[in-house]
């Protein structure tokens, strides 16, 4: 009886298991899981060198669109177009060899009638320039994303202010 | 052999697993809702807290009462698994100002005892409204434009360093 119990429950659970990983997505899980693809590509390592870099580069172009609007902060001159943003992230990426991008505390809305959505983000970006010098950003994010083929793409960035000078 | 085994895993291991079962549900969710454990990165608030650091966020801190000067607080940005950690040095209503590194409230010095790192900051009158904040780093040494600080909405504040 104990036997068939464990063999149930143990049956059930695998169920639940296949069920929870062949269940469709939906359309905010496919901006999460994109802007995961963005993270991964954008961040690079030593072994991304030259050609390796262009290419990588180059990769990048297929998660914007051609018009996209780009605001970071101040520091930072605001970017109108893809072409400009991919040659700013040649120069950002030359710069900083080890740079690791990631997307916490996604939340996505999500527009059925449009096809568009918006998501609020947090991006942090670790530069490491030796195994002990790391240095950590943290900037809220909003975007605005477009489907028009298929595939999600960002259309807009701003961040969103957190604290603030007057 | 055998009392070590009643000690760790007990006479019953179906109780004993229920137990850890349990107890691992309960430090989960105190740890998630209540009590954040949180890694701090980044030598903004030196010399409380440095790069590698480990502590407990109090997110009831404030659930039945305001933020208060000098606490040190979380500040959420999208959601709370990236926060920045802050000190409280302006109450809503104030006004704050900064004068070669010195922090005016209300035109009156604040005396900041914490402070082993002071630069020469300089930031004109910031008033506060009526649910602003306004918070800052400990570690002054690093120049004002290097440092995120400033007005902060209260319901920004997650909880309070424990």
């Amino acid at each position: 009886m104990k036997k068939n119990s464990v063999a149930i429950a143990a049956a059930v659970l695998g169920i639940l298991i296949v069920v929870w990983l062949v269940y469709p997505k939906s359309e905010e899980d496919h901006i999460r899981q994109r802007l995961h693809e963005l993270a991964e590509v954008v961040s690079t390592t030593q072994q991304h060198r030259d050609a390796a870099r262009l290419i990588h580069i180059a990769g990048l172009q297929q998660f914007f669109t051609e018009d996209v609007s780009v605001h970071i902060n101040g520091n930072i001159p605001n970017v109108g177009d893809r072409k400009k943003l991919l040659q700013m992230a040649h120069v950002a990426l030359q710069q900083e060899p080890n740079l690791t991008v990631a997307f916490e505390d996604m939340s996505v809305i999500y527009d059925n009638g449009t096809q568009q959505a918006q998501v609020n983000t947090t991006v942090v970006v670790t530069g490491a320039h030796s195994q002990r010098a790391k240095s950590v950003n943290a900037q809220e994010m909003e975007m605005d994303l477009v489907k028009p083929e298929g595939e999600w793409l960002i259309k807009a960035v701003r961040p969103v202010e957190v604290m603030k000078i007057e | 052999m055998k009392p070590v085994r009643k000690i760790f895993i007990g006479s019953d291991w179906r109780h004993t697993l229920l137990r850890a079962g349990v107890l691992g549900v309960v430090v989960y969710g105190m740890c998630s809702t209540i009590f954040l454990p949180i890694r701090v990165q980044g030598d903004s608030m030196l010399p409380v807290y440095t790069t590698g650091d480990y502590g407990f966020m109090n997110t009831l801190a404030y659930r039945w009462a305001s933020p208060g000067r000098f606490d040190i607080v979380g500040i959420r940005m999208a959601g709370k698994n990236v926060m920045y950690l802050k000190r409280i040095i302006g109450l809503p209503g104030e006004s704050v100002e900064i004068h070669n590194g010195l922090v005016h409230v209300n035109g009156k010095v604040l005396a900041e005892s914490y402070l082993q790192l002071r630069g020469h900051w300089d930031l004109k009158k910031q008033s506060l409204s009526e649910d602003e904040y306004f918070v800052v780093g400990d570690n002054r040494e690093v120049p004002m434009h290097h440092h995120t600080f400033g007005k902060v909405k209260r319901r920004r504040i997650v909880g309070r360093m424990w």
